[in-house]
């Protein structure tokens, strides 16, 4: 028995589901897996081309017993919810076939039936953690950066995770965003495929800076608690990768040390150690002792000493020399030292400056093995298209918000039965790539059912997309005292009170995607009588707001950004009475203010007018199509594929091939009745029980391209000379074009 | 339904006269006597089929088709009854061992070869182990038992290993021009399990109870958890004065 070269007489595999403790792997009596891959902006079979991954599965078992009864005691009773593996395994007993992994959704049995049915949906579906969805990129970003974020999120991670306790982490997956920490200055950068990963691939470089000193910063860079720089780079890189520490409260600061990894074009790195004024020293770390990250190097840097006081450890104190020291795996021990001697000891900021092609950087207080941890595989294609501002609805699931956005781009993303993301552009699904598979009709099918239908034709397509405009300030006040204010994100609508001591956490979801911006506003008002307000922080009476009764510094507030669409504000009480976050006539007040988005509505438009059309067809690509290049391209692509019928076919019963998947290219053939034809998968589904496995598939049925042709004359290896020949042999021009060169040799 | 005679000592060789059906209920194995012969043994194998446009055929099968056993029972003892009615109200651990097929061999029938290119097994092709692999089967207390496979292993190196109540043995390669079988001798102390390790590159598993036959034969799955019907009783025999007489019926369906 083969699972991928089904043979004509052959024994079905068993099959199993793993539910976990207390329930174990368990025979299935019959089973269902059913992926279907479904458009949602598009009619009929073109609908097919771009869209969700929907994905079921049932089991039945055997009846465990009245032990597992919903209501029996113990730890037995059976429970919906909770992870399932479903496997086959063939029946020599060794070669299995993952079917993947399943949500439990429902369970159900009977006192006599015998049997318990499980029913299960994709694992993806697993709902969305409040740090999640689309942060706003430094510049406009792909949709692969998108889809990678997203995905980053349900934990594919395609660069290294982010560690709980990092200070900076930048997934840098091609769109200069950080995970934890601030961007300073940045380039944009762009995406490509590096070391099996997806990371940024244009020039230029991003900073990412933090402060070194501070009420809740702590000891830092001192012998018992050092900083842990973590680089992951590309193959062939060789340019440093620095980190800085400045003097003073900015950025612009002067350069007080740099530490910088230069990765070699061996086996090694040089790790350099710079300190201003005083002088400079090198050391090499050996590379590639990780098997999973054969390109990272986790540096430690550190200052040898002790301050004199746990409040201002930089300022005062007895230091010794700084130095680095780095290693390339977990297992590995610390190369050796590089030591500058020195008494720096006023230093305020710290700067990591990141190339945009090296695929990470973190910065954490605390070494661990979750720093090599593996990443996953994928398979994600650079796709046309680009994100401007990302909105994502607060309220869908991460795997849902992925599917909206490659659905509006023409693109889908699936997983494969053994968990790896896919994502496949317009190109691609239309055929643009060689098919995978040919699948003999003749042999292989039990019947081809085809169906034609006005419902892929158009002589009007409409394609409506938004249209971005960042507002980054509005004008407030009156007159000569006209300030600048940034556009409001959110405001409060309850009101709030908050005791001494106290800390709340509200969760601001924004109707327009934003991001912070300098000239931000916190405004609010607060008091134990209410009607008493204020406007705290420099920035804010500079904008405007000047009275108050308790002191500025009464409340600290700070904010995070956690999504373009999300941020987490934190108020917490500092002042001896209780506070009211109300403004002077008891109204809640409390505004977030910093750029935002305006999302309009236009449309790009082909055939033929409003007036005379019989048939339009809309597509409703808003919010995620964002820009006009976009629009006209999909009108296009889309356009060209309506104006001809095609004819569909729709549940196959095949020879089963147990590694198809749906967004899988193939070619049907059948000698008998002439067909040839390119078809993308959009549906498998599997149904067994003991002796009897079926496969059924859903075509969309696809345009010759150009591929086509080069596919058809280079497989038999032919060339373009022949092809010339072909044409002017039969006394054919490029006029007669009409002639399908796809059928010659068959 | 008639008087039991004494309990047969199922340590002895088979008799050629009694039916060579024991019913194991509670760890015990009772002898079913009184069994009419004609023994119908039916296999249910699931299979389906279909027929692509050009007209191939493709056919699949289960891995297995369990078995079921009718017995019938013309001078059923009472305690072969008795045994037959317990069986069918505590069907949590019954099994039936057919010694007809214990001695043939006693493993699964897909057990005992793997998928690696054939080996001749004394003239019978059977496909080697590609890895090691372990299989087990019920043997009984005292009762003279065999393990055995076939190698084309050098001469006294080691190609598997038998675990059994009381006991263990490696299994030693005879050597030869051909294949030869390797086999251990061994007599449980108590009911258990027999485990055989067989080592990759072998193939031909067997074992047997009482004797080992000079050919490799199929797998019998022997013994085997059954699930029992409730015996069936047709009244043949109604004499004055005296209590009724009749015949069973009863199915046992290979389970597990």
């Amino acid at each position: 028995m083969s699972f991928t070269d089904p043979q004509p007489s052959e024994v079905t595999p068993d099959f199993y589901v793993n539910l976990g403790e207390p329930y174990g792997l368990r025979k299935v009596l019959t089973w269902n897996v059913d992926r279907d891959l479904v458009g949602s902006v598009l009619p009929g079979s073109i609908r097919s081309r771009s869209g969700l991954s929907v994905g079921t599965a049932s089991v039945t078992i055997a009846d465990p017993g009245y032990a597992r009864t919903p209501w029996a005691n113990g730890t037995n009773r059976i429970k919906p919810g909770g992870v399932a593996a479903l496997v086959a395994l063939a029946p020599d007993g060794v070669t299995q076939w993952s079917m993947g992994y399943w949500l439990i959704e429902s369970v159900s049995g009977g006192l006599v039936s015998g049997e318990v049915s499980i029913s299960m949906k994709e694992m993806q579906y697993s709902g969305r953690q409040i740090e999640s969805l689309l942060p706003a990129p430094a510049a406009p970003a792909t949709v692969t950066w998108a889809i990678d974020t997203l995905l980053r999120q349900m934990g594919f991670l395609s660069t290294p995770p982010k560690a709980t306790w990092a200070i900076v982490s930048t997934p840098l997956n091609g769109g200069a965003h950080v995970e934890v920490g601030t961007i300073g200055t940045s380039t944009l950068a762009g995406w490509g495929a590096v070391d099996g990963r997806y990371l940024g691939a244009s020039s230029g470089y991003f900073d990412v800076t933090f402060p070194l000193y501070g009420r809740f910063a702590g000891r830092w860079l001192v012998e018992d608690a050092p900083l842990y720089l973590t680089f992951s780079w590309p193959p062939g890189w060789t340019d440093p990768i620095t980190f800085v520490l400045s003097a003073g409260d900015e950025q612009s600061g002067a350069t007080i040390a740099t530490v910088a990894l230069t990765p070699g074009a061996g086996s090694t790195a040089t790790l350099g150690l710079s300190v201003v004024g005083v002088g400079s020293s090198s050391t090499t770390v050996t590379t590639g002792l990780d098997p999973n990250h054969p390109h990272r190097v986790v540096v430690e840097i550190q200052r040898t000493g002790s301050p004199n006081s746990s409040l201002d450890p930089f300022k005062a104190g007895t230091y010794g020399p700084f130095r680095v020291r780095g290693k390339s795996s977990d297992a590995a021990t610390w190369g050796a030292w590089a030591t500058v001697a020195g008494t720096v000891s006023s230093f305020g900021v710290a700067r990591v400056r990141i190339p945009a092609r090296v695929a990470g950087v973190q910065v954490a207080r605390l070494y661990s093995d979750v720093l090599f941890a593996p990443t996953n595989e994928m398979d994600l294609d650079l796709v046309d298209g680009m994100i401007v501002a990302p909105y994502v609805p607060t309220t869908v699931d991460v795997w849902s918000a992925i599917q909206s956005i490659a659905a509006a781009h023409m693109c889908a993303v699936t997983l494969t039965s053994d968990m790896v993301p896919i994502l496949r552009g317009s190109g691609y699904l239309a055929g643009a790539s060689p098919s995978v598979e040919t699948i003999d009709v003749g042999r292989k099918v039990e019947d081809l059912g085809w169906s034609v239908t006005t419902e892929d034709e158009a002589d009007r397509l409409v394609v409506k997309w938004a249209p971005t405009s960042k507002i980054t300030f509005i004008a407030a006040g009156e007159g000569s005292s006209l300030e600048l204010w940034s556009p409001l994100q959110w405001e409060l609508t309850e009101k709030i009170s908050i005791d001494p001591g106290e800390e709340i956490k509200i969760v601001a979801d924004f109707e327009q995607p934003g991001e912070r911006q300098v000239l931000r506003n916190w405004t609010m008002a607060f008091g134990p009588n209410r009607g008493l307000y204020n406007s705290i922080g420099a920035s804010s009476r500079a904008a405007g707001g000047a009275e108050y009764l308790l002191g500025g510094d009464a409340i600290s507030v700070g904010d995070t950004y956690f999504s373009a669409t999300r941020s987490i504000i934190t108020v917490r009480n500092i002042s001896p009475t209780r506070v009211w976050l109300v403004d002077v006539e008891g109204n809640p007040h409390l505004q977030l203010r910093g750029a935002i988005w305006g999302l309009g509505e236009a449309v790009v438009e082909r055939g033929l007018p409003q007036a005379q059309s019989q048939k339009t067809l809309e597509m409703d690509l808003t919010p995620h199509v964002q820009t006009l290049a976009d629009a006209e391209r999909i009108a296009d692509h889309f356009w060209s594929r309506v104006q001809t019928p095609g004819w569909r076919a729709t549940s196959i019963r095949v020879a089963p091939n147990w590694a198809r998947q749906i967004g899988q290219i193939v070619r049907l053939v059948h000698g008998r009745s002439g067909l040839r034809v390119k078809a993308l998968i959009t549906r498998v589904a599997m149904n067994g029980k003991e002796g009897d496995v079926t496969q059924t598939i859903d075509v969309a049925l696809l345009p010759t391209t150009w591929a086509d042709v080069e596919e058809t004359w280079t497989q038999a290896d032919w060339t373009w000379a022949d092809f010339a020949d072909h044409w002017s042999g039969t006394g054919k021009t490029w006029a007669d074009f009409a002639d399908d060169p796809l059928s010659i040799g068959d | 339904m008639i008087p039991s005679p004494a309990p047969t000592d199922l340590t002895n060789a088979i008799l050629p006269t009694q039916a060579p059906y024991h019913l194991g209920l509670f760890g015990e194995w009772l002898h079913l006597e009184g069994v009419t012969p004609g023994v119908d043994v039916g296999t249910e194998r699931a299979t389906s089929r279909m027929v692509s446009v050009d007209g191939v055929a493709w056919e699949q099968r289960a891995p297995r088709g369990p078995r079921s056993w009718s017995l019938g029972f013309e001078w059923a003892t009472e305690r072969t009854v008795a045994a037959l009615r317990v069986a069918a109200d505590s069907p949590e651990d019954v099994w039936l061992l057919d010694r007809s097929m214990a001695v043939v061999n006693m493993l699964a029938p897909t057990d005992c070869y793997g998928t690696g290119a054939a080996l001749l097994a004394d003239g019978m092709p059977l496909r080697r182990l590609t890895i090691d692999r372990t299989v087990s089967t019920m043997v009984r207390r005292g009762v003279t038992s065999f393990a055995a496979l076939w190698t084309d292993a050098a001469e006294g190196e080691p190609v598997g290993m038998a675990y059994w109540p009381g006991g263990e043995s490696p299994l030693v390669a005879p050597g030869g021009t051909a294949a030869q079988r390797a086999s251990v001798e061994f007599v449980p102390d108590s009911d258990g399990p027999l485990t055989l390790v067989a080592f990759a590159g072998t193939t031909g598993l067997q074992v047997t109870e009482d004797w080992l036959p000079n050919e490799w034969m199929a797998g019998q799955r022997m013994p085997c958890r059954v699930s029992v019907s409730d015996p069936e009783r047709t009244v043949t025999r109604m004499p004055d004065r005296s209590q009724a007489l009749g015949t069973y019926s009863v199915t046992l369906r290979e389970v597990g």
